[in-house]
This record gives C-alpha cells, sequence and structure tokens, in this order.
C-alpha cells in the first residue's frame, strides 16, 4: 500500500434528507488499483459513489483525491479533477446518437485529436458502437447501452473511474468483456473503484474489496483474503 | 334529547341568518356609496374566488378561462335586462324576437345568464378535459380569448367591441352577498360530504381516485358546472353593477386577479379564497385611487396607472416561491384554530 | 396563384417574429421544463429599449438593435434569477401562475413608465418601399427582416446539433445529474441559454418594431401566445421544429383569413387557438419528434 492513495474517504456520513444511507465509511483506492465494493442490495454502496460526486447530502467526514479536498465541490468540479461516473442503469443520455453521447462524454476534452483518439479507442474496444453510432442511444438494446456508458465514461481520459454494476443485467459474454476492458484500461494506469453483484468477475480483476452491510464497512481485504471469506461466500451464495 | 340538539340546531341556523340580515341591513343604511361599491365588489370577488378554487383548488384542474364564462353569461342575462327600447330601438339588435321584446327581472336573468355559462363553460371544457395538468391550463387560456373574439366579430347581436350600455342597476348588497353567503354554505356543504372528498381525490391522486370507484367524468363535470354557474353569476352581477359591458370586459387583468386571490389565499381552502378576494379587492379598489397621482408632504406623485397590478403580481410572485400553499393552505378556519391560537397566545 | 404567393410572402415577417420567440421558448421549456409565459414581455422589454434609443434619443437603428437585444437579455436574466431560478423543479403549473404574475408586473410597469398607447417606431428611410417580383410586392422590410433571421436559425439549429454547447443543452435536458458527472457547469449552460433565448426574442421585438411601425405594451401577450403553440407544435424541445412552425402559424393564419369572407378578418386570433387545440387532442406530442422526454 503506497503512503498516498488516490482517493480517500474519511468516516464519511451521508445521505438523502435526513435519512443516513452511508455512515461513517472510510475507503482507501491507491493509485492503479481496482478497488471493489461488495455487499447485498441496498447496503449504500451507489451512495457510497454517489457521495463521492458530490450527489448525496454529506454530513460528516471528508473526501480526498489526490489529496484535495473535495469534499464540498459541485460534481462537474470533481469531474474536471479526472473523475470518472458510470452510474447504475446505463443512464445514457436517450435523446443523443450514440455518437453524440461519446463527444457529451468528451466534453472536458480540449484537443480535437485527443477526441478522435478517444473515440477510436472506445469504437475498438466496442464495435458494435461504432456500428450504431448514428442510431438514437434510447433505441439501443440493453447491452449496447451499457457498452456506451462505459465507452462514454472512458472518452475523458479518467485517472479515477467509478463503475457501479457495469454488468447488471448483460449476457456472460458481455460480462466477460467489460472484465477484460476493465483489466486493460487499468493496465494503461486508471484506477477505478467498482460496485459489482457479480462478485466472481469483480473480485477477479480487483486488487482489494470492502464488503458493506446497512451503510457501514464490515470486512476489507485483498481480493484473495475476500475470497477465501466465509461472510463474503454468504453474500454471494453459489455465485463464487 | 334528540329534539333539544335538534332545536339547537335550528336556533343557531336562524340566528346566523337573522344576523347575516341585520348586518346585511345596517351596511345599506350606513354606508356612503363607496363603502358599500367596495363591500359589493368584495363580495363579488368572493363569488368568482370561491367558485374558481373548486376547479383549480379541488379537483385540480387549473382553469384559466373564467374571463369566458363571465362573458357568456353576462352577455345571455344581458339580452335579457336590457331595456326594450334600448335593445330594439337603439341597437337594433338581431335577437329572437321573445328576447328582444322583454326585459326581465334580476331573478329570472341570473338563472338564464348562469345557465347559459354553465352550458358554455362545460361544452368548451369538455375537449380540454383529456388534456392533463398544464395543458389543460393553456387550453383554458383560450377561452377568454375565444369568446372575447366571439363577442366582438357578431355585432348583430352584441354590438360589438362597443358593447352594451343602459344596464338597469340592479345589483345590491343584498344579492352580492346573498350569493356570496350561499356559494359559501353550498361549497362548505360540498366540502364535508361525499361529493366534496370525491373532487379532493381527484385532485389529489386522479388515478387512484378512479380505482376507489369515482367516477371522474361525472364528479369532473359537477365541480365545472358548479364553478361556472357562480363564475357566471360573478360577471352578471358584474355586469349590473358597473352597468356596461364590451368584450373585452373580463380581460386578463382580471382573470389574473382572480387566480392570484385563490393562490395567495391558499389552493383548495374556502376560507383562504375569501381572505385572497379581501387582499385582492384592497389593493385593487381600496388603493386604486393612487393610481390617479396624489400629493403627500407638498410632493405631487405622479399618476402610476397599473401600479396596482404590478403590486399584487409583486405579492403573488413571493408568495409562490416564499410559501407556496398561500396564506391558509388547504386548511379551513374552525373553532379548533381558534382554540389553538388563544392556546399559544396564553402560554 | 399570386395571390397565395403574396399570402405567403406578407406573413415572412410575422413568421420570423414567431419563429425566433418559438425557438427561445422552447429552448428553456425544453431544457428545464420551464413554462415561461414571461416570455413575451422580456420580447417586449426589447421592443420598448429599441423605441427608447431610437424615438426617443433618435439614434442610430444599428444601435437601436444592439440595445434591444440588451434589453431583453436583462429582463430575461433579471426574471430568472429572481422569480424562476427560487422555484426550479416546481410543477409547470406553478410555473405558469409565476410567469402569469411576472408578465403583470412587467407588463403594468411599462405601463406605468411610458402608457398604454402605441409607440412609433422611426423607420429609416432605405427601409421603406417595396422590391417586385413579378406581380408579387415585397417589402423591403420584410427582406431585411427575413433574411437576418433566416441566418440566426441556421446558425441557432446547427448550434445546437453540433457544438459542445448544443450537446451540454441537450444532455442536461434528459438528465442533469449525469450531465454534471461528465463535467459540465449546468448551472451556466442554463444561464447562457436564457441569454440566448432572451437575445431572440428581442431580435424578434426589434423586428415587430419594424415590420408594423409601433410596438405597445400588450404586445407580449398576443406574441407568446403563438410562440407557445408552435413549441408545442414543433415539439418541446425541438429548435427546429419549433422555427417551422412558427413560420407555417403565420402563413396558415393569414390564408385563414385570406380565404374568409371580409367581414369575418376578427377571427384571426381564434385560429392560433383552433391549432392548438387540433395539436393536442390528436398529436399532443406535437408534429415533430419531441427532443426530450
Amino acid at each position: 500500500m503506497s503512503k498516498n492513495p488516490l482517493l480517500k474517504l474519511n468516516n464519511v456520513l451521508a445521505g438523502y434528507g435526513k435519512m443516513n444511507v452511508v455512515n461513517n465509511i472510510s475507503i482507501r483506492v491507491n493509485q492503479g488499483e481496482i478497488v471493489t465494493l461488495l455487499g447485498s442490495n441496498g447496503v449504500g454502496k451507489t451512495s457510497t459513489l454517489r457521495t463521492i460526486i458530490a450527489q448525496t447530502d454529506l454530513k460528516k467526514g471528508e473526501i480526498k483525491y489526490k489529496d484535495i479536498n473535495i469534499t464540498h465541490f459541485p460534481t462537474y468540479k470533481i469531474a474536471e479533477l479526472g473523475i470518472g461516473y458510470c452510474p447504475e442503469g446505463r443512464a445514457i443520455f436517450g435523446n443523443l446518437t450514440t455518437k453524440e453521447n461519446l463527444q457529451a462524454g468528451a466534453y472536458l476534452l480540449k484537443s480535437r485529436q485527443k477526441f478522435k483518439e478517444n473515440l477510436d479507442r472506445v469504437y475498438s474496444l466496442f464495435p458494435i458502437l461504432k456500428e450504431r453510432s448514428n442510431q438514437i442511444a434510447e433505441l439501443l438494446s440493453g447491452g449496447e447501452q451499457e457498452m456506451l456508458a462505459i465507452g462514454r465514461s472512458l472518452m475523458n481520459n479518467p485517472n479515477l473511474l467509478l463503475l457501479d454494476e457495469p454488468s447488471l443485467g448483460l449476457a456472460p459474454k458481455l460480462v466477460e468483456l467489460i472484465g477484460k476492458t476493465l483489466r486493460e484500461i487499468n493496465k494503461e494506469g486508471v484506477s477505478i473503484l467498482l460496485i459489482e453483484q457479480n462478485a466472481k468477475m469483480a473480485l477477479e480483476i480487483s486488487n482489494y474489496g470492502y464488503l458493506m452491510r446497512k451503510g457501514s464497512i464490515v470486512l476489507e481485504g485483498t481480493a484473495k483474503e475476500l475470497v477465501a471469506d466465509d461472510r463474503v461466500k454468504e453474500v454471494y451464495l453459489g455465485i463464487i | 334529547m334528540e329534539y333539544v340538539k335538534r332545536s339547537n340546531f335550528i336556533i343557531k341556523y336562524v340566528a346566523g341568518i337573522g344576523v347575516i340580515i341585520f348586518m346585511l341591513f345596517l351596511m345599506e343604511r350606513f354606508l356612503s356609496g363607496f363603502w358599500l361599491t367596495l363591500f359589493m365588489l368584495f363580495g363579488i370577488n368572493v363569488i368568482l374566488a370561491i367558485s374558481l378554487n373548486i376547479t383549480n383548488g379541488w379537483i385540480g384542474f387549473f382553469s384559466v378561462g373564467h374571463g369566458g364564462i363571465m362573458l357568456a353569461g353576462a352577455y345571455a342575462a344581458a339580452f335579457f335586462t336590457l331595456p326594450v327600447f334600448f335593445k330594439e330601438g337603439i341597437l337594433d339588435l338581431n335577437l329572437p324576437s321573445f328576447i328582444l321584446h322583454t326585459q326581465l327581472s334580476f331573478l329570472p336573468a341570473l338563472l338564464i345568464g348562469g345557465i347559459v355559462g354553465t352550458v358554455i363553460g362545460i361544452i368548451l371544457v369538455l375537449p380540454a378535459l383529456r388534456l392533463r395538468g398544464f395543458y389543460f391550463c393553456a387550453g383554458t387560456l383560450g377561452f377568454n380569448i375565444i369568446m372575447e373574439t366571439i363577442a366582438e366579430n357578431i355585432p348583430e347581436i352584441t354590438n360589438g367591441p362597443m358593447g352594451l350600455r343602459q344596464f338597469p342597476p340592479y345589483t345590491n348588497i343584498w344579492w352580492v352577498w346573498g350569493i356570496a353567503i350561499l356559494l359559501i354554505y353550498i361549497t362548505w356543504m360540498v366540502k364535508k360530504s361525499y361529493i366534496g372528498r370525491a373532487f379532493i381525490a381527484i385532485g389529489k391522486d386522479p388515478d387512484l381516485a378512479e380505482h376507489m370507484g369515482i367516477n371522474l367524468l361525472k364528479y369532473k363535470l359537477y365541480a365545472f358546472g358548479l364553478s361556472a354557474f357562480f363564475t357566471a353569476l360573478g360577471g352578471i352581477l358584474w355586469v349590473h353593477l358597473i352597468l356596461n359591458l364590451f368584450p373585452k370586459a373580463f380581460n386578463l387583468i382580471l382573470v389574473f386577479e382572480v387566480v392570484a386571490m385563490i393562490v395567495i389565499g391558499g389552493m383548495g381552502s374556502i376560507t383562504g379564497s375569501i381572505i385572497g378576494a379581501a387582499i385582492i379587492t384592497f389593493f385593487s379598489d381600496v388603493l386604486a385611487p393612487i393610481e390617479e397621482g396624489f400629493s403627500l408632504f407638498g410632493f405631487n406623485v405622479p399618476s402610476m396607472l397599473g401600479l396596482m397590478t404590478v403590486l399584487i403580481g409583486v405579492l403573488l410572485v413571493v408568495i409562490l416561491i416564499k410559501k407556496p400553499n398561500g396564506i391558509m393552505g388547504e386548511k379551513e378556519i374552525s373553532l379548533g384554530f381558534f382554540r389553538k391560537f388563544l392556546r399559544t397566545k396564553q402560554t | 396563384m399570386n395571390y397565395l404567393l403574396q399570402q405567403i410572402i406578407n406573413s415572412l415577417g410575422f413568421g420570423s417574429i414567431v419563429a425566433l420567440l418559438a425557438a427561445g421558448y422552447t429552448m428553456t421549456f425544453g431544457l428545464i421544463g420551464l413554462v415561461n409565459f414571461a416570455h413575451g414581455e422580456v420580447f417586449m422589454a426589447g421592443a420598448f429599449t429599441a423605441y427608447f434609443i431610437l424615438t426617443i434619443l433618435k439614434l442610430p437603428f444599428w444601435l437601436a438593435i444592439l440595445m434591444g437585444l440588451v434589453g431583453s437579455i436583462i429582463i430575461g436574466l433579471l426574471v430568472e434569477r429572481l422569480a424562476f431560478k427560487p422555484v426550479r423543479g416546481s410543477g409547470m403549473i406553478t410555473l405558469f401562475i409565476i410567469g402569469l404574475g411576472v408578465s403583470q408586473i412587467l407588463r403594468n410597469s411599462t405601463v406605468m413608465l411610458f402608457d398604454a398607447r402605441l409607440k412609433g417606431f422611426t423607420i429609416s428611410s432605405f427601409l421603406k418601399g417595396v422590391y417586385m417580383l413579378g406581380e408579387v410586392m415585397i417589402f423591403k422590410k420584410t427582406l431585411f427582416i427575413f433574411l437576418p433571421v433566416l441566418a440566426i436559425c441556421i446558425i441557432l439549429v446547427y448550434l445546437i446539433k453540433n457544438t459542445k454547447l448544443g450537446i451540454a443543452m441537450r444532455s442536461l435536458s434528459y438528465d442533469t445529474q449525469m450531465a454534471q458527472s461528465l463535467g459540465m457547469n449546468t448551472e451556466r449552460v442554463i444561464i447562457i441559454t436564457f441569454i440566448i433565448s432572451s437575445a431572440l426574442a428581442g431580435f424578434a421585438a426589434v423586428s415587430w418594431g419594424y415590420i408594423y411601425g409601433s410596438v405597445h405594451a400588450g404586445m407580449g401577450v398576443y406574441a407568446v401566445v403563438n410562440a407557445f403553440v408552435a413549441s408545442v407544435i414543433g415539439g418541446v424541445g425541438n429548435v427546429l421544429g419549433a422555427i417551422i412552425a412558427g413560420y407555417i402559424i403565420a402563413i396558415g393564419g393569414n390564408l385563414f383569413i385570406a380565404f374568409l369572407p371580409p367581414d369575418l378578418v376578427g377571427l384571426r386570433p381564434l385560429f392560433v387557438w383552433i391549432i392548438f387545440f387540433i395539436i393536442l387532442i390528436f398529436k399532443p406530442s406535437g408534429l415533430f419528434r419531441a427532443n426530450i422526454k
């Protein structure tokens, strides 16, 4: 573990209005790592991610990115710092075409050259998107939309990528593809904080993981340690 | 026991009516022309506000077409109340003979005008009813313009933009407040009854209401019918007070003022509508002379026509931002309300 | 045939005005669901600013056009910040009522400051006169307005389709939070959209002054209704649709009264409402694809 983690959450208490969903969470993501948040539905994994990008009410604690205190930064500023977000359920812009969605992803990109590079990169990762580049995103299939969402989050060359259930509802072949893609971009230096129902895939590619229950962390450790742990197996009965 | 309760009840009613009659009598006797007229205007505003509240506040169909309904009712009544020499002789209106040659007293004219206004209101609203929310509202905006345009363009019947004059001054404080109190009573009773609860259910969640067995169309028609009838009466009372009628008489400013009354007072509350009517009447009729300009401590403040509407607009916007439910919200004034008020004062 | 062509040419002036207003209106409507009933008064404010510069201060016409834009932009922003921002996210009816209130405030304030009468625009001599195309008459002033408006519309549609700002606007209208996650400063985009929308209204206002020779405090009401209906016809949020619908409404309205007996000419205002009801009852999503969900 390096001394200065890329992303640090310290004792974060957050929620929506009066309700607290994230109870005193402390998480570290080091540069170059893939870290997984595990847990059954509704324990606060998504809310943790959303808290990082300032889409919840943060009541206590602090969030540091590259030693910058981003606790009270607005969402768009956090994106500017190089944190990418791919939410649960795809959240693509249904009214734009595939290509326009990717353009939206490249909003912060200044150079036309870089845009072309990244576009080609995404098209080579997911060739089907190139085929459908002028189609209205709403009309894409579930799998295609997920690929679009992930592709879009890559367009900006993020340094840290927050991914929420990228494999949800996808065919096994696609899940494999996504796992492979994540490993690839991680090798290129992108750190990843991942939420995954598919614990098998997640722990296969991750370095470290946290198990959450009722808004708090109940277990953490390296991927190897977690795979062997009974509590993890208990949550994902039959999947591992 | 029952007998005593019943007679208590009847005594309360009779006493209440007696008090009202007595107060109206005093007012007519002792108030000067200005204050009497003011109180009548207040009464008409109360009628308009409470009527609008039924559709906008209770069943949740925000209508802004009341100008058109008032126009329809007013013209219909006018055809019957205007003196024969005027209709036939001076204007030579192209009306059927039985209308042209009669001049009725107020009650039949009110009824006829009320019914015409209601019928026209319902005809216009039927196609719009399938529109939801805001689009319904936008549709009703057209009522006013449609009725105004029609009135302007059939001069053989309505005397066009010049309008009608020579109205008999039928409106007096008894008619205005008699109808107003009647409306308050009806809506109060309705609110407590099944019909009223159905109305409010439709306003809050129409799909749920339908699942509970409420026939949406029937109740919507009841609500619009009741609302349109009294709105038309309001228009007729108005016209027989200011004694003229022309197509632009119930224009956007008036429409706006009634909307302001129910929003400021609290949509869904009868008391709120009365309070709102009072506030708007205060600005629009009591303070109105300020618009003409006046001198204060030797300074000559110039005339600022339209100032009152500006102030009402500001008040409306402020209320919507700070207290969107209006002064009363959906609640009514009641004994419980007073008790709470007194209790907090004492502690 | 010539008669038909003449009617169409005659409608280009009013059509341009409605197109600009509808485009601006649909931008804010599609973007943040804002029913801006006060848009007509933002329009009127530009007209009066231009009037003030042109007729009272007697300054040159290009300055009047510029100040007309500025006037509309200032009022538009003020209205947005003071009246609409505090209630952003509220239901459309609440927004409508606030818009109604603001429109009354602005309209009557104008009556207070000036008065309710028609205010004449002094028209430069080079704008007077007509061109003849065979038997069809084209007013110079119509051409001077139609051509720039056409250019503005083309630029506007290009902007929305192809620039970053356009993508930001359209993303924001679909999913504001996601747009922010991609780095878009949505508040700034909204302000820019309002500025554009108000500027379009300002140009429309100055055009009105030149076409009709005068402006008055009540000009906003009729115009905003036409703009609103055009934006519904064109599809909510669809700028190109709104522009086309604006011209259609103007041309349609003129043809409507052209083929009516002369004494029914006063029924012109009904045309727009008839179209409105027909569209809403038979095809509520508008004639064109709506841009926003």
